[in-house]
C-alpha cells in the first residue's frame, strides 16, 4: 500500500510539472467553455451540451496524453524496463499511474461542472455520481487505445504524432463542442467507429436527458468492448517486447 | 560458490546471433569485468542476467534464481545500472530515490542520505532528472542499484560518463563492497578501469568469449612480451614465426618476443616507432584484432 501511494503521489506531481498537461488539463477546458458560450451560449440547451462534451474532452486529454503517451515514453526511455527488474509490479506502478490520472480526471471534471454551473447555470438531469461512473469507463477505454496505438510509434517523435492523430479526430468529430448530429453523413460513419463517441453520447444522456446509467446498455457495451480490446492487444504487444 | 552462471547461453534475433553460446562463472565476492568493443553483445548478456531478455538457448542462474522467470524475486537481491537513462524527465532526485526505497521496503532516510553523500548528490536532491548532467544521471543509477544493499551488482558502462574524482569514489565503493563479499558484475569497454578493478577478465567479441582469466594471467599467457607500433602506412614483411602484426586505421602493431632485429630494421629505415612492454590493451587489441578502434 506504501509502494501504491507513492507512486501516485510521485505520478501526480509529474503529471503536475508537465506544463503542457496542466494547459490542456487544465485550463483549455475553461478557455474553451467561455469561448464557445460566450458566443452561442445564447442557444437553449447549448450549455448542457457543451459542458458535456467539455467534461468528454478533459477525459479524452487524460487518456491520450496523460496515461498513453506517457506510458509509451516509459517504455522508449527505459523506465519500463527498469520496472520490470524492480521488485515492484508492473501493475501496481500502472495502477498507481491509472489511479493519479483518475484523481486527476475526477478532481478537474467536477470543478468545470462546478464553474459552469456557477456562471452559466450548467444543469445535470441525471444522477453526478453516474456521470463520473461513465467518465471513468470512458476514460478506461479512452486510455486502453491510447496506450495500444500510440505504443506503434518507435520513435519519440511517432509517438506523438500518433497521440496527436488519435486526439484531434476524436475531439472534432466526437461530439465535444456540437452534436454529431449535425455532421455530414460519410463523417458521421467515422464518428461512430470512436470510442469517444460514446462517451460523449452517453455522458449527454446522463447529463442532458436524465437517463439512468445501466439503460446507456449501447454506450457501455461499446466502451467494454473496445477496453477489452485495447487492453489485450497492448498487453500482447508489451509481452512481445519483453520476450524479445 | 558461483553467484552468477551461464551455460553455452545463446541469444539470436532474427536470425543474427548477439550471443553465441557462451559460458562462464562469476563467483560470490568477485570482481568480474566483461570487456568487449560496442556491438559485440556485452549488453545483451547483461539483460539477460538480470531477466530483462530470454535467451535462445543454454541456461542462465543467478545466486541460484533463473533471471527471467524469477525476475522479482531476483530483483530484491541484485541491484542493476542499465547504460540507458530511464527515469521519468520531471521526478526530482530525491523522489526517485524515495520511490526506489519504497519498491525495497526501505524506511530508513540515513540510507538515501548517505547514499547520495557518497555519490555527491546531496546538494542537487531538489533537481529534476532531466537538468542532470550524463554524469549526475549516471551516479544517481549507482545510487538506485545500490538502494538495497544488494548481493550482487550487474553495472553497464558505469564508467563511461565520470569525471575522475567520482570514478575514484565509485572504485572506492566496488572495493568497499568486494571487502563485504559482493559479487560485481561489470559490463565495459574501458580496459584501463577494468584492469584496475576486476579480479577476473572475459574477453567477449562478436558474441563469442575469446577469453577468460585474472588481468595478470591475460597478459602473461598472450605469448608476447613486446608491442612496437608504427604509424598504419608503414608496411614490412615479417617472416618472423614469433611476431604478429595488427593492422588498425591509425597504427601498425607488432607483438614480439624478441624485438632487436625489428627494431634494427625500422631504425635503419628512419621509421618512426616506439616499444613497450604488452598490457591488457594489447590482449584486448590482440584477441579483437583489425576491428579494435585506436
Amino acid at each position: 500500500m506504501t509502494k501504491l501511494l507513492k507512486i501516485i503521489r510521485i505520478e501526480l506531481m509529474l503529471f503536475i510539472r508537465q506544463r503542457e498537461s496542466v494547459f490542456y488539463t487544465l485550463a483549455f477546458p475553461f478557455i474553451c467553455l467561455l469561448l464557445f458560450a460566450g458566443i452561442w451560449g445564447k442557444f437553449p440547451g447549448y450549455i448542457n451540451t457543451l459542458t458535456s462534451g467539455l467534461t468528454g474532452m478533459i477525459a479524452l486529454n487524460i487518456a491520450v496524453f496523460g496515461a498513453g503517451l506517457v506510458l509509451n515514453f516509459y517504455r522508449q526511455h527505459g523506465f519500463y524496463k527498469r520496472l520490470t527488474i524492480s521488485p515492484v509490479s508492473e501493475l501496481i506502478y500502472l495502477s498507481g499511474l491509472i489511479i493519479s490520472r483518475f484523481i486527476i480526471l475526477f478532481v478537474v471534471a467536477n470543478l468545470f461542472m462546478l464553474f459552469s454551473y456557477a456562471v452559466f447555470g450548467f444543469r445535470i438531469k441525471g444522477n453526478i455520481f453516474e456521470v463520473n461512473l461513465i467518465l471513468f469507463i470512458g476514460t478506461l477505454s479512452l486510455a486502453a487505445l491510447a496506450v495500444f496505438l500510440v505504443s506503434l510509434g518507435r520513435t519519440q517523435s511517432q509517438t506523438i504524432q500518433t497521440a496527436n492523430l488519435l486526439f484531434f479526430p476524436m475531439l472534432f468529430l466526437g461530439g465535444t463542442f456540437y452534436s454529431i448530429d449535425h455532421l455530414p453523413q460519410f463523417l458521421k460513419i467515422i464518428a461512430h467507429v470512436f470510442p469517444y463517441t460514446y462517451l460523449n453520447k452517453g455522458l449527454s444522456n446522463i447529463i442532458i436527458r436524465g437517463t439512468p446509467f445501466f439503460q446507456n446498455i449501447t454506450e457501455l457495451g461499446i466502451l467494454l468492448f473496445w477496453l477489452i480490446l485495447c487492453l489485450s492487444l497492448a498487453v500482447k504487444r508489451f509481452k512481445k517486447e519483453e520476450v524479445l | 560458490m558461483a553467484a552468477i552462471r551461464l551455460e553455452r547461453v545463446t541469444k539470436k534475433y532474427d536470425g543474427f546471433t548477439a550471443v553465441d553460446e557462451i559460458s562462464f562463472t562469476v563467483e560470490k565476492g568477485e570482481i568480474f569485468g566483461l570487456l568487449g568493443p560496442n556491438g559485440s553483445g556485452k549488453t545483451t548478456i547483461s539483460e539477460m542476467i538480470v531477466g530483462l531478455k530470454k535467451p535462445s538457448s543454454g541456461e542462465i542462474s543467478v545466486v541460484n534464481l533463473n533471471p527471467f522467470f524469477q525476475r522479482k524475486r531476483l530483483a530484491g537481491i541484485i541491484g542493476v545500472q542499465l547504460d540507458y537513462t530511464a527515469l521519468p524527465w520531471n521526478i526530482k532526485v530525491k523522489e526517485a530515490v524515495e520511490l526506489f526505497a519504497s519498491f525495497h521496503n526501505i524506511k530508513s532516510s540515513e540510507r538515501i542520505r548517505f547514499l547520495l553523500e557518497r555519490f555527491g548528490l546531496a546538494n542537487k536532491k531538489e533537481r529534476l532528472y532531466k537538468y542532470l548532467s550524463q554524469g549526475e544521471k549516471q551516479r544517481l543509477g549507482m545510487i538506485l542499484a545500490c538502494l538495497h544493499n544488494p548481493r550482487v551488482l550487474i553495472l553497464d558502462e558505469p564508467f563511461s560518463r565520470l569525471d575522475p574524482v567520482a570514478r575514484q569514489k565509485f572504485f572506492d565503493y566496488l572495493k568497499g563492497c568486494k571487502k563485504e563479499n559482493k559479487t560485481v558484475f561489470i559490463n565495459t569497454h574501458n580496459i584501463t578501469e577494468a584492469d584496475k578493478l576486476c579480479d577476473r577478465i572475459g574477453i567477449i567479441h562478436k558474441g563469442k568469449l575469446c577469453a577468460i582469466d585474472s588481468p595478470q594471467s591475460l597478459v602473461k599467457n598472450i605469448g608476447f612480451k613486446f608491442r612496437i607500433t608504427c604509424p598504419a602506412n608503414f608496411s614490412l614483411r615479417i617472416n618472423s614465426p614469433v611476431t604478429k602484426v595488427v593492422h588498425t586505421a591509425v597504427n601498425t602493431y607488432f607483438f614480439t618476443n624478441q624485438p632487436q632485429e625489428l627494431i634494427h630494421i625500422l631504425q635503419k629505415s628512419n621509421q618512426n616507432f616506439t616499444q613497450k612492454n604488452v598490457d591488457l590493451t594489447d590482449v584486448f587489441l590482440l584477441l579483437v584484432g583489425e576491428e579494435f578502434n585506436d
